[in-house]
């Protein structure tokens, strides 16, 4: 219940920030004339676009309170539609101006001719389009991770400057007071989250750094690197949580990437956690094998609120498709530390046998713990003896325990995985708020 | 279920933020403009620009 009341709290703010500037801009400049509305429409709705371009950063900044109540993956998922959303207002706002006040289309080039106010706007808009663009279709671009991250970055702050100037410059609700010290107070809103997040955040890291353990090939072209904090006691986590990873030289470095810990969330102080990392061609390829014990590594977690420690139950069912059965792996070595007695099923997807990450692991977990494993294979091999195919509707009705519906599940793996699974258990009969995911391809 | 309940929260945020755009719009009515004089929808930039952006 408190977690609805913090959410309720966070979604107000961020609906207040958003459209406060109106509220302002409506009491502060006279109203007279006949006027052309269309135009105030398309005006409230740049002050929206750049607001919300404004607080995107803030909304993934891993403020404690926020993710707290929704996970930083619901926070990134939420960052991600909103951008999308802001760019559609902002378009939306240079196509009714152009449509109703016969601006030609001239108007959206850079030439000299056209006031600088202006061509200050038509970049930030088309600067927001190229944002959206490079992270929607960074695959299909073959841009790695790390370049779109700092291309990202990079955009995110040339976009809101030039929004700030367009508006500062151009606009006649900037010309009153309140509007301006509104305008004040949301750069300085903008520029602290970017202090705290790029330079107070990485000082904190700094003097809490973690160094390499160990370093082990894992099925599935993955690897196992085992940290222990230097100079600091470490923390516990709740299983199922993810920390940010930057090898860098200094937790200054721009490139971080979100990785679930594979180990228990029972570490004691000064103890060791693990975070197993399938190599995907990026850093995780290029980086993560060649760690070595010894080498830096900064922390920056836990997050996320995947985890049966917030949701109760009398059993757990787990579904985890390729190497996003890692946080689920935490969870079931935690409910084992804990010597829990609860009923755990897991249901285990891959393409091929030796794509199944950490089954060894799992195995030897059977004797701590009441765990049923359920391997499911696209590809078996000969004599296989568990499910070949997906993990679908039939495999989850032949092995689901009698009591299932009132189980807590926890699906976590690729995106057909977690769409199959949010169309197929609530059909089994699980109501939704029994049914947690998290998709590891939230960045 | 987050990834469902996260989009339909933002939806309905998006819809009260075009709501307060329309009204804003109706709050504001921009002076000036229907006897051909400048309309206050921004600011001046001086003495021959008009044209360059709304051809008169």
């Amino acid at each position: 219940m408190q977690l609805i009341v913090r959410g309720i709290f966070w979604f107000g703010l961020y609906a207040f920030l958003v459209t406060f500037p109106l509220l302002v801009g409506a009491l502060s400049v006279p109203r007279s004339g006949s006027g052309t509305p269309v135009v105030d429409l398309a005006d409230g709705l740049g002050y929206l676009a750049l607001t919300m371009l404004a607080l995107e950063m803030a909304l993934v900044s891993r403020t404690d309170e926020a993710t707290g109540a929704f996970g930083l993956d619901a926070l990134l998922q939420f960052h991600r539609e909103a951008g999308l959303a802001a760019l559609v207002l902002a378009l939306a706002h240079v196509v009714l101006l152009l449509s109703t006040r016969g601006y030609p289309l001239a108007i959206l080039g850079l030439g000299p001719g056209v006031p600088w106010p202006i061509r200050v706007g038509t970049l930030a808009a088309g600067s927001t389009l190229l944002l959206v663009g490079i992270s929607i279709g960074r695959r299909r671009l073959h841009l790695r991770f790390e370049t779109w991250q700092l291309l990202h970055g990079i955009l995110a702050v040339v976009i809101v400057g030039l929004g700030v100037l367009h508006v500062a410059s151009l606009g006649r609700f900037a010309a009153s007071m309140p509007m301006r010290v509104v305008g004040l107070v949301y750069l300085a809103l903008f520029l602290g989250v970017i202090l705290r997040f790029r330079v107070l955040r990485p000082l904190a890291m700094l003097r809490r750094p973690w160094t390499v353990l160990s370093n082990d090939g894992e099925r599935g072209a993955a690897f196992t690197v085992r940290l222990g904090p230097v100079g600091h006691p470490g923390f516990s986590f709740q299983p199922g949580q993810f920390c940010w990873l930057n090898t860098g030289r200094t937790p200054f470095h721009r490139e971080q990437h979100p990785i679930s810990m594979s180990s228990s969330g029972e570490v004691a102080p000064g103890g060791s956690i693990a975070f197993t990392i399938r190599n995907l061609g990026d850093w995780s390829g290029r980086v993560v094998p060649g760690l070595r014990p010894g080498d830096r590594v900064w922390v920056d977690g836990p997050y996320g609120v995947f985890t049966p420690d917030r949701e109760e139950g009398p059993g757990y069912v787990l579904v985890g498709g390729g190497v996003g059965v890692t946080p689920l792996v935490s969870m079931v070595e935690t409910l084992a530390d804990r010597e829990d007695r609860r009923p755990v099923v897991l249901f285990h997807g891959a393409h091929v046998e030796s794509d199944l990450t950490l089954c060894e692991r799992i195995d030897a977990l059977r004797a701590r713990l009441d765990l049923t494993v359920v391997r499911v294979l696209e590809h078996p091999p000969e004599g296989w003896a568990g499910e070949a195919g997906l993990i679908d509707e039939g495999v989850l009705r032949r092995h689901l325990p009698h009591e299932h519906r009132r189980f807590q599940y926890f699906v976590c793996g690729p995106a057909p995985l977690m769409d199959a699974m949010e169309r197929i258990l609530p059909s089994l009969g699980i109501p939704a708020g029994r049914i947690h995911t998290e998709r590891f391809d939230m960045v | 279920m987050t990834h469902r309940i996260v989009a339909a929260a933002l939806r309905l945020v998006l819809i009260a933020f075009v709501a307060s755009a329309v009204a804003f719009a109706l709050a504001v009515r921009s002076p000036g403009g229907a006897d051909g004089a400048w309309p206050a929808t921004h600011r001046n930039f001086g003495a021959g620009t008009c044209a360059t952006c709304h051809g008169r």
